[in-house]
């Protein structure tokens, strides 16, 4: 049965239907091969000796990322456990790929755990540099390190401060917000409702995600990128935070090139006009890309 | 490596954990942990036990193994086919897996 929870949407989403229907279907099984530990054909090979057969997601950027459409469980396998596979959804790689830090470089990651960004980040690194793996609550500590034990990153350190209040004693090279979330791009109808209903984001969660792009951007290098991402569609959550963020500070939205549809970034919603540089942030929807429904932004120092 | 200018950087800031977490103290002996075999026990050369699936799926049981090699009692490093799943424990002959039970199951294999 569609239902009516994202009807508040239905003027932003292309395909509104088909968008409701994408609902329906279960989210696909996506895994990423960690270079760190593995070459992707190897793996491959090692699965199709299992009888498992991966398919590649795209003919693209499909070094990495992999679609596996008889797995139900990859966590059962013994590849995970040795951290030759994470599962991942598609769009959650994309906010690394789109962040692209350079080998040797000094990465923030704001809001870290259970840690598949930061991975993949330490991936693309070849486990160089450094990453600050940062994540406020204890009880998420665990998830962290044990992703980043298990993929075998070496890059990271884990520090566990209020995002929005980072110490600004020295800048970043690249910054990734992730910040917390509604998190109803998450949502397919067989799973249960977001935590937040729409219309009723808590003010708190608003503010905090105000604070945090903030102070990310404070802590960025002159030449450093920043991407702020959510998995939730909702404009308050993510326009107008980067819209605070281009009212506050001299900031610009850089464009994304990943390969992959996405909508624009919107400049209207509900009465509210955005920076017309919104335009170049990212919305990802799951009847476009059958994956989290996603947005991203890429923001840099204004020069 | 203190000089390092990642290190530098990174003691700035208040850390719980540094990088991957390599030995652990048991009593007076030092054990290697599972994750950093796993990432770097195919550089070893020696201690090495190659074994198959029906080895791993024993050794997971709590089964023991006897092992014809002449090595030295300690821990060492469980091979299958090339691909390193954790560390074994040799006493006089026969080997016992170290890989934490909670985390590697049966149907891994
Ligand atoms: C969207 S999740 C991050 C997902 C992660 N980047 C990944 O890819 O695996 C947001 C995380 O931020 C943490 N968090 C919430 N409030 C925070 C704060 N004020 N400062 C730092 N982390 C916070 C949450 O506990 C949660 O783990």
């Amino acid at each position: 049965m569609i239902d009516s929870t994202f009807d508040c949407y239905s003027e932003i989403i292309p395909a509104f239907s088909r968008f409701q229907e994408s609902l329906l279907r279960p989210m696909p099984v996506r895994l990423r091969v960690n270079g760190l530990k593995i070459e992707p054909e190897l793996l491959v090979q090692m699965l199709k000796e299992k009888g498992i057969h991966l398919k590649r997601v795209t003919d693209r950027r499909d070094e990495i990322f992999f679609e596996a459409p008889d797995l139900r469980s990859p966590g059962n396998l013994l590849e995970y456990f040795i951290g030759y596979i994470h599962p991942q959804a598609l769009t959650s790689c994309l906010a690394s790929i789109a962040l692209s830090p350079k080998p040797g470089s000094h990465v923030l990651d704001m809001c870290a755990s259970p840690g598949g960004k930061t991975s993949h980040m330490a991936q693309l690194m070849n486990n160089s540099g450094l990453i600050v793996a940062n994540e406020l609550y204890p009880n998420r500590h665990i998830p962290l390190e044990n992703t980043l034990s298990r993929l075998g990153v070496l890059n990271s350190v884990l520090t566990s401060y209020q995002a929005q209040e980072f110490p600004l004693k020295q800048r970043f090279d690249y910054i990734l917000a992730d910040v917390p979330c509604s998190g109803e791009g998450r949502v397919r109808k067989t799973r249960e409702s977001p935590e937040h209903n729409r219309g009723h984001i808590r003010q708190k969660l608003l503010d905090l995600q105000k604070k945090i792009i903030i102070r990310g951007y404070d802590l960025l290098d002159d030449h450093g990128k920043m991407v702020y991402a959510t998995c939730t569609y909702n404009p308050d959550e993510n326009e107008s935070v980067v819209h605070f963020l281009l009212g506050n500070r001299n900031a610009e939205l850089l464009p994304i090139n990943l390969g992959f549809h996405y909508e624009p970034g919107l400049t209207k919603w509900r009465g509210m006009t955005y920076d017309k540089q919104l335009k170049k942030a990212a919305r990802f929807y799951p009847h476009q890309i059958d994956s989290v429904g996603f947005f991203m932004a890429r923001i840099g120092r204004r020069r | 490596m203190k000089e390092s200018p990642h290190i530098i950087r990174a003691s700035q800031f208040k850390v719980w954990r540094v990088g991957l977490r390599s030995f652990q103290r048991i009593g007076s002996f030092i054990k290697p942990s599972t994750r950093m075999i796993q990432a770097f026990g195919h550089l070893a050369s020696k201690a090495i036990i190659d074994i198959n699936g029906a080895d791993l799926n024993k050794l997971i049981a709590g089964e023991f193994l006897p092992v014809k090699m002449e090595l030295e009692n300690g821990y060492v490093i469980l091979s299958l086919r090339g691909v390193i799943p954790g560390l074994g424990l040799l006493i006089d002959g026969t080997v016992r897996t170290q890989i934490p039970k909670k985390e590697v199951r049966l149907s891994m294999i």
